[in-house]
């Protein structure tokens, strides 16, 4: 029989409920405190946002970027009283073992800034979820490429500005861009001095006029061939071939070179190296600091038969992470329309040269802006990765690259470097993962 | 300043998140129930207990980790507790295996100095980087100073690195004048002036990098050497002065660390030489006396025993009545001093009448021994022995005589 002790409210308490009364109010306390902090809906609102928009190249219009970010986060807080934005750039080679050390934790960003393939391996490894954002909110906003991150009836990641490939030269030595591809190989023989990119997803536009482009960005995206395995079709195995063997004939040329990223090719047309160079758009600030009016931009040249080549263009993404709070995430939505709204996007367009806003209601002055109208008419044409195409030829873009070095200095033979892209291509996809 | 509070205020945003919470409620239960037992029990530095309770309680961790994580909530937390915990356990665990083979005081003291504030500024570093990135907090501007920004990473340095470089650079200092000596068969004394100065040009370097580190350009050392300069001139005369001098006596190799001195009239072993001051030990009254670098800079004359060679000449005086024969007496006093194991036999000890004197012939007896801090004990052993020599050989030590010539009877 339980020692029963008198309670006013009638029920008698048992002993062991008296001798442990505190307990229930401390798990209770404990329980608001883990489920979010109930009583603290007057405590300001922090939301972390990671910014890791690339680097090498870019690097000067990464800094402008994130310059206009923090005005961005500034211009938020004013309009929305009680939210703090903190804003922590992270470079690219280090986003994915970053967020993924502070999501174990619990303490992941809010948001996330990164350019496509980064934003893939965030979904792939859980650590960001998709937007909860409704069409009635994101109609208005007429978002370029939402499609390509559409699962289901939600986004993975919205698009939130787009940096196209161009081409950068100096006035001075060149009067007229190449219109062509084999221009550009002419003018090197005239004595120009040309520079490429030897990263493989911004020398592919190179590829565009042998037919090769679409079939190798295919191949690297996980597609199978007609006997389903990774690889190419004998035809597009063909084109392939003849573009590798386009770039070692290229290379003979002696003022056509080729360098390791478009970071050594800034510099080089920063310092007279270089005449011409094809660039990111990025790259334009940068540029238009050391040679002024002397700097010209214009598409890349066309394929031989007239057509226009197409080269990749950077896309940043906002992904939404996956700690936050619902109040957290309520906030973080907020921010991504804020700065996907026209104001913010003009802004970005005009105050961060090389970014082109997704918002398509952004007017674009191409009649007041030679670049932007390159900008525009490379747009046009570009390959904008998203996460089912192009993603696959930007991830394993150090490992052809390294393949297409040794092709273009003869150590290996264009089909000898075929065999090995498809090699990579095959590795990066398991068994039964192709499309 | 307004920057940090801002950051402190994102963190705070971070850690009210319910997942975090969860995790640091395990944390801080783990930890209390820890410092109830240890409370409890009370176990001593050299008991194996503690660590015990430590796996103990990354036991608890890793389970709560793994039950946290089984609802898919984070648990990385508790996983980098238990991580940082499994190292200082197994620290404390080398601790204790050295306390069995090392000096107990010095491993004690490099433990509690050195180890455990090292390793929690770590732990703490780790845990900064992993929530929010650690060149983020360290690049937070709190004032502007010489026309650079001073940021919190600088400030940091500022306050942890001298500590850790006076402290840490002690053991790979000794550790490196272990094997200097072992190869190049350095003396003690010489291996003590290489560690020091070895040191000393350790902690100069760390203090330049730190300066380059916290942003102090040229101009703004220009002006704190100006700033020093007018210093020295007035207050830190006196700290340059120690500190040269101290420097100098290195080089000279007149005090260094083992040497033995006579200072004050009394022999006193060298025990540390530093910046400031050199510390002496006095065997007589075991004191140790902290004595400023430019005493023996400037004093005429520093007397040592142990210049060129340890050994230290002793004299004991002795009277014998007129009536023995001076070399019979001599020849025993060399043979009390060759008896006692302690005097050495080479230089052979050596007796002489020194003096005719009022009441008797009066001898010394000078020997030598191995060590000057044995002196007192060793000259109390001979005249013990001269007391017993004379008494077996009737050789009388007279009282004070006179003798008075009565005129009367004249």
């Amino acid at each position: 029989m339980p020692d029963l002790l008198p309670r006013a409210s009638g029920r008698p308490l048992l002993r062991s409920e008296r001798r442990s009364g505190h307990r229930p109010a401390l798990l209770a306390a404990l329980l608001a405190l883990a489920v979010g902090c109930g009583g603290c809906q007057r405590l300001p609102v922090n939301l972390q946002v990671s910014i890791s928009p690339g680097a090498g190249a870019d690097r000067l219009s990464s800094e402008s970027l994130n310059r206009l970010a923090s005005q961005m986060a500034r211009e938020f807080m004013q309009n929305n009283p009680g939210v703090n934005l903190h804003l922590r750039y992270i470079p690219e080679a280090q986003v994915l073992d970053t967020l993924s050390a502070r999501s174990s934790l619990g303490v992941g960003p809010d948001l996330m800034i990164t350019r496509a393939a980064p934003a893939q391996a965030l979904v792939q490894k859980g650590l960001s979820r998709p937007s909860d954002l409704e069409p009635a909110q994101l109609d208005p906003l007429a978002i370029k490429y939402l499609q390509g991150f559409r699962q289901g009836n939600r986004y993975l990641a919205l698009p939130f500005l787009v940096q196209p490939s161009l081409a950068c030269y100096d006035r001075r030595r060149i009067s007229a861009p190449p219109q062509r591809l084999d221009d550009l190989v002419s003018l090197a023989a005239e004595g120009k001095h040309i520079g490429l990119p030897l990263l493989f997803n911004e020398l592919l536009w190179t590829s565009t006029g042998f037919g090769a482009e679409d079939p190798l960005i295919r191949m690297l995206d996980g597609a199978r061939t007609s006997n389903g395995k990774p690889g190419l079709e004998p035809a597009d195995r063909k084109a392939a071939l003849a573009w590798l063997q386009w770039l070692y004939r290229a290379n003979v040329e002696p003022t056509l070179k080729f360098l390791d990223n478009g970071d050594e090719l800034v510099q080089a047309l920063e310092t007279g190296t270089l005449d011409w160079i094809s660039c990111n758009a990025t790259a334009i600030s940068r540029l238009r600091r050391d040679l002024g009016g002397n700097l010209a931009v214009s598409p890349l040249p066309r394929t031989n038969d007239g057509q226009p080549s197409r080269a990749f263009a950077r896309l940043l993404l906002i992904s939404f992470g996956r700690d936050s709070n619902p109040e957290e995430r309520r906030v973080a939505q907020k921010f991504a329309l804020f700065v996907l709204n026209d104001f913010s996007q003009n802004n970005l367009m005009e105050r961060a040269v090389g970014n082109m806003p997704v918002n398509q209601t952004v007017i674009v002055p191409v009649k007041n802006s030679p670049e932007l109208a390159a900008m525009e008419q490379s747009l046009a044409s570009s390959i904008v990765p998203n996460f089912r195409s192009g993603v696959g030829a930007t991830r394993l873009a150090q490992p052809i690259s390294q393949v297409l070095k040794q092709t273009i200095y003869g150590e290996l033979s264009p089909a000898q470097a075929l065999q090995q892209i498809e090699a990579l291509a095959g590795a990066s996809q398991p068994e039964g993962q192709g499309r | 300043m307004s920057e940090l509070l801002f950051l402190i205020g994102g963190w705070f945003g971070m850690l009210v998140r319910g997942s975090v919470l969860l995790q640091l409620a395990i944390l801080a239960a783990v930890f209390l129930l820890h410092l109830a037992w240890k409370r409890r029990r009370r176990p001593s530095l050299a008991s194996w207990q503690p660590v015990l309770a430590k796996l103990v309680a990354i036991g608890v961790l890793v389970l709560a980790a793994a039950l946290v994580a089984l609802p898919g909530l984070a648990s990385g937390l508790i996983i980098l507790a238990a991580q940082l915990l499994g190292v200082w356990t197994a620290l404390d665990g080398l601790r204790l295996i050295l306390r069995r083979f090392q000096n107990v005081d010095a491993v004690e003291s490099y433990w509690f100095r050195a180890v455990r504030p090292l390793f929690l500024v770590l732990a703490l570093l780790l845990f900064i980087d992993r929530f929010d990135g650690l060149q983020a907090i360290a690049d937070v501007r709190l004032i502007a100073m010489f026309g650079e920004q001073f940021t919190l990473g600088g400030a940091v340095l500022l306050v942890s690195l001298p500590y850790f470089l006076v402290v840490l650079s002690e053991l790979p200092v000794l550790l490196l004048g272990f094997l200097l000596q072992r190869l190049m068969g350095l003396s003690a004394g010489n291996r003590k002036v290489f560690e020091l100065i070895f040191r000393y040009l350790l902690i100069g370097v760390g203090v330049l990098w730190l300066a380059n580190q916290v942003g102090l350009n040229g101009n703004a050392i220009a002006a704190i050497a100006g700033g020093l300069s007018v210093g020295l001139g007035f207050g830190i005369k006196e700290v340059f002065s120690n500190f040269v001098s101290g420097l100098w006596l290195l080089f000279e190799g007149s005090v260094r660390p083992g040497e033995i001195l006579l200072f004050e009239g009394d022999p006193a072993e060298v025990r540390r030489l530093g910046l400031r001051a050199a510390t002496l030990w006095r065997d007589r009254d075991n004191v140790e006396l902290v004595v400023p670098n430019q005493t023996f800079f400037t004093a005429a004359t520093t007397t040592t025993y142990t210049g060129t060679d340890r050994m230290r000449r002793s004299e004991v005086q002795v009277g014998a009545s007129y009536r023995h024969d001076p070399d019979r007496v001599i020849a025993l006093l060399e043979e009390v001093a060759r008896a006692n194991p302690r005097v050495l036999p080479q230089p052979a000890p050596n007796g002489l009448l020194i003096n005719y004197g009022d009441s008797s012939i009066d001898y010394a007896l000078r020997f030598w021994i191995a060590n000057p801090m044995d002196d007192p004990a060793i000259s109390s052993e001979v005249r013990r022995a001269i007391w017993h020599a004379f008494q077996d050989h009737e050789i009388e030590i007279p009282f004070p005589q006179r003798v008075l010539h009565n005129n009367a009877d004249a």
